[in-house]
């Protein structure tokens, strides 16, 4: 009996062109997501987090060339067209955007933008349309929701609109639901919110959902799994509490200590040089620059993710590193 | 106990905005501010959007001016009518600013080399020669290679920017720098690098600080005292380890509340408090 | 005096992509023809003289209003002169007066735009009304009028049109300037307390110029096209002098007798030469990402 997986990501990779020349953004991808599982993709500037979402999202920019394969419910995304597409962006997958105002059009009101996708993809009358985007609304925390339905988004806050931009994801009831670093413009008090209620209804719903964000502590407070992306590739898949306390990779750990906190150890420990984009990063490790770890296998050898399951890592020195890693966060 | 470099008395700016039907109303970003920087300190301002904070950075600058109340800088009182090119040499002399956006506070048609060599033109008295060499020393201090001296922005990260920025402001030699949050902008590895060339910045040269950040993690390895400013007002104000962890106010602590970190989940907000944030958000224009 | 602490890796790579961006400075092969004709017209202006077969007044008793041949390339006018040497002397007033009325309108436009940005205000204000005054006015008007005070011939016109097209600049470079003055880096500019004069030709001009170029291009052709109306009524260039404008107005009644020449040469003269700067303004502007 083969476990099926909701959305199977295998060595996916992504090519844009950039200036003229096609360069790689995505580097071999790999990652697996059950039907309600909760995945944090993590990662900084060219890491690829946004482009892995656009992939399975099929939103690719022109002119980008893809090499293996997304599958969602075991079909191939890529060969979706037409209705089928369709159906995949309105039942398969919902998504949340980072800047809502990006997404929405500012001349119709918000009534409008939620009952659309009701009434044109999936068929609803007018009325039960609006008695399902009431209802939405009133589960995102929206109060006076007959009242927002007739205003426009300019009259709404950055935390109110990324509430409807929720509901509206929601609205068709996909099994995925994608967030695309939602809370990054918001107020740390209109974050805490919105995410909160993106939990609940994820787990109400009992959706899927990837979380996408730079916060590793975001990424825990809501997924059991974290994914650490780097230079186009996932270094590091882990369960997100085994994660913060016994890091497999050089990345991780150093991106754990380098965070300012609250408490603990008054000093910062930044890493040396700057994030790398998939094309930028040289043979071997694209790590090995700034890893204190490195040694010659590392940048002569790019390491695949690899290990038992939930306990994933690209590193080649994974296993003798452990320890070091783990007391190295533990002291931060 | 020498006098403080910065000091502000019941400070105040009222936007006057057109409200959607044409009339027109108060806005109130700062209402009554007061408080004073010591030399070589390190005060940070705290808030939300709509609290204030950056309005208060760029009325100390001078880029905006304030409606009432008295703004002392290193011993020179700042009046509130409009400035002259004079005026602002003087000022800038004084205080310096950092912004938050790295990609656009520098000039993109300018290379390092150009915006270094005008800021130092600034202080009469120099010489190629002196500035050039004064040009090598900023480089030094934020960590950057003699190289950068010929690049364009377009060619450098937005940590590297934000030292040029940085080594920019210092070229004058002011006795405060105000730091819009400086480092929200950058990836999480590098903020660690800007923020810790900060604290270095200040042990080594005795400038004063105004921190101007939402993040309060940020906040406590940088300052040594802090303001928590909401929809205009202080609300709480002491020393940096005081404030954090053990906070007199409600909303002080409803901001450490809502940071995520280990063993914390995201709980929503009672419709009050989240109601009067968002208020203050939708009245007040970023 | 280092802060010892972690440096940047990597010291700045040659921007991403330069090689494109100086492949995407190249021309295209419609901007090499406009080029082209643009610089053949910067030739015969400059060398108008020596080029032309013969004087422009020269009489030709034998070949009055004569087809193209072999002694005449363009054959003559009703008065028997030879119409290349005209056409090209002729290109004279036309293109050196346009010229002068851009440039003219281009300075007085952007400084206008400049102080009305960086002061604001009550100043903006005020210039932005006169600017809106000189729109309401046709420049053709004007410049008709401007004959009555300074008389016939192209001072006046001159003077009249670069009036006229000041505030085509102007707003344009005022809106851009606008666009600059709240960037940052101007802020930064403006607290480190460099002087006023200062940013607006060091940090708002250059990232303005481009787009004073273009309208530029754009609205040379108009000149040109006004300055030949203006000729043509009689009131610009006045006989014998060559002009282009002047010479459709005299070729009119030949038109009648059969030979149109004077006319056409004249008419593509000016149809070519609008053409050549018009297109190549449109292609920098979509080029360079600004509106027409």
């Amino acid at each position: 009996m083969i476990n099926e997986a909701l959305l199977e990501i295998d060595h996916l990779g992504v090519t844009l062109p950039v200036d003229g020349r096609p360069r790689p953004i995505l580097r071999d991808v790999s990652l697996r997501l059950n039907a309600h599982d909760a995945l944090a993709i993590v990662g900084e500037s060219g890491s690829g987090k946004s482009m892995t979402a656009r992939a399975i999202m099929r939103l690719l920019p022109e002119g980008a060339t893809t090499s293996g394969v997304v599958r969602f419910q075991g079909h191939d995304v890529a060969t979706l067209s037409g209705p089928s597409l369709r159906e995949y962006h309105t039942r398969g997958i919902g998504v949340v955007f980072q800047d809502p105002r990006a997404h929405i059009n500012p001349v119709r009101t918000i009534g409008d933008y939620l009952t659309e996708v009701l009434t044109t993809n999936l068929g609803l009358s007018q009325a039960s349309a609006n008695a399902r985007v009431l209802d939405l609304l009133a589960q995102v925390g929206i109060p006076n929701a007959q009242r927002r339905l007739r205003q426009y988004p300019h009259q709404l806050s950055g935390g109110l609109l990324q509430r409807v931009m929720i509901a509206a994801a929601l609205a068709p009831e996909p099994q995925l639901l994608i967030a695309d670093e939602p809370t990054t413009a918001l107020d740390v008090t209109t974050q805490a919110d919105v995410v909160a209620v993106l939990n609940e209804q994820r787990q109400e719903r009992q959706m899927a959902l990837i979380f996408i964000t730079h916060d590793l502590d975001l990424a825990a407070a809501i997924c059991d799994r974290t994914a650490v992306m780097y230079a186009g590739t996932v270094v590091e898949e882990q369960r997100s509490t085994e994660l913060h306390e016994h890091p497999l990779h050089p990345y991780t750990a150093a991106l754990l200590n380098s965070r300012p906190r609250l408490e603990g150890v008054d000093t910062l420990t930044p890493i040396q040089g700057q994030p790398l984009p998939a094309w930028e990063a040289p043979e071997g490790c694209a790590f090995a620059g700034r890893c204190e770890f490195a040694n010659d296998l590392c940048r002569a050898s790019r390491p695949d993710l690899v290990g038992p399951p939930e306990r994933l890592s690209a590193c080649l020195r994974t296993v003798e590193l452990c320890e070091t890693l783990t007391l190295a966060v533990s002291e931060a | 106990m020498s006098p403080p470099i910065v000091s502000v008395n019941q400070l105040r700016k009222v936007y006057s905005v057109r409200s959607g039907l044409g009339k027109r109303v108060d806005m109130v970003a700062v209402d009554g501010v007061s408080f004073d920087l010591a030399p070589g300190g390190s005060l940070g301002i705290v808030g939300e959007s709509g609290s204030g904070k950056t309005t208060i950075a760029r009325i100390l600058v001078g880029l905006e001016r304030a409606t009432s109340g008295q703004i002392t800088i290193a011993g020179h009182r700042h009046t509130e009518g409009r400035v002259g090119d004079r005026e602002r040499r003087r000022r800038g002399q004084a205080i310096q600013i950092v912004f938050q956006d790295p990609f656009t506070s520098l000039d993109p048609r300018q290379s390092v080399a150009g915006a270094l060599d005008e800021a130092l033109r600034i202080k009469g008295g120099s010489t190629p020669v002196s500035r050039r060499a004064r040009m090598a020393q900023l480089l030094s201090q934020v960590g950057l290679d003699q190289a950068f001296e010929r690049a364009h922005p377009r060619a450098l990260s937005g940590g590297q920017r934000q030292r040029v920025a940085i080594a920019r402001a210092l070229a004058v030699e002011p006795s405060v720098l105000v730091l819009d949050e400086p480092t929200s902008a950058l990836d999480v590895s590098i903020q660690a690098q800007v923020l810790e060339l900060l604290i270095a910045i200040r042990r080594e040269t005795g400038i004063a600080y105004l921190f101007i950040s939402h993040d309060l993690a940020v906040v406590r390895h940088v300052t040594d005292r802090v303001l928590v400013m909401r929809e205009g007002k202080v609300v709480e104000e002491g020393s940096t380890a005081d404030v954090l962890h053990a906070p007199k106010q409600p909303y002080t602590q409803l901001l450490l509340d809502s940071i995520p970190r280990s063993g914390w989940t995201p709980k929503r907000q009672p419709e009050e408090v989240s109601g009067a944030t968002q208020r203050a958000l939708s009245s007040s224009r970023p | 005096m280092t802060s010892g602490l972690a440096q940047p890796n990597s010291v700045p790579v040659r921007a991403q992509g330069s090689r494109a961006r100086r492949r995407a400075l190249r021309p295209g092969w419609v901007e090499t023809i406009c080029l082209t004709v643009i610089l053949g017209l910067v030739v015969v202006v400059v060398f108008g003289p020596l080029l032309a077969p013969y004087s422009p007044n020269a009489i030709d008793a034998f070949a009055i209003s004569a087809p193209p041949s072999a002694t005449h390339l363009l054959g003559t006018d009703d008065v028997g002169r030879d119409l290349l040497s005209r056409l090209i002397i002729g290109a004279r007033p036309t293109l050196l007066g346009a010229t002068l009325i851009i440039a003219m309108s281009a300075t007085a436009g952007t400084i206008l735009a400049l102080i009305a940005a960086w002061f604001g205000g009550g100043v903006d204000w005020v210039v932005s009304r006169n600017l809106n005054l000189l729109f309401a006015f046709p420049g053709l008007l004007l410049a008709i009028l401007a004959t009555a005070v300074f008389g016939a011939g192209l001072t006046g016109p001159v003077i009249a049109l670069s009036l006229a097209y000041t505030p085509y600049f102007g707003r344009v470079v005022r809106s851009a300037a606008l666009r600059e003055r709240r960037m940052a880096y101007v802020d930064a500019a403006s607290v480190q307390g460099v002087s006023s004069t200062r940013i607006a030709l060091r940090h708002i001009l250059p990232n303005v110029g481009g787009l004073i170029v273009v309208q530029a291009s754009v609205n040379f052709g108009y000149v040109v096209i006004d300055l030949a109306a203006v000729s043509f009524l009689g009131l610009g260039v006045q006989p014998p002098t060559a002009d282009w404008g002047e010479m459709i107005s005299e070729g009119q009644q030949a038109i009648l007798s059969g030979t149109p020449y004077e006319v056409i040469w004249a008419g593509a003269a000016i149809l070519i030469t609008v053409l050549a700067v018009t297109v190549l303004g449109n292609r920098l502007a979509s080029r360079w990402g600004y509106e027409r």
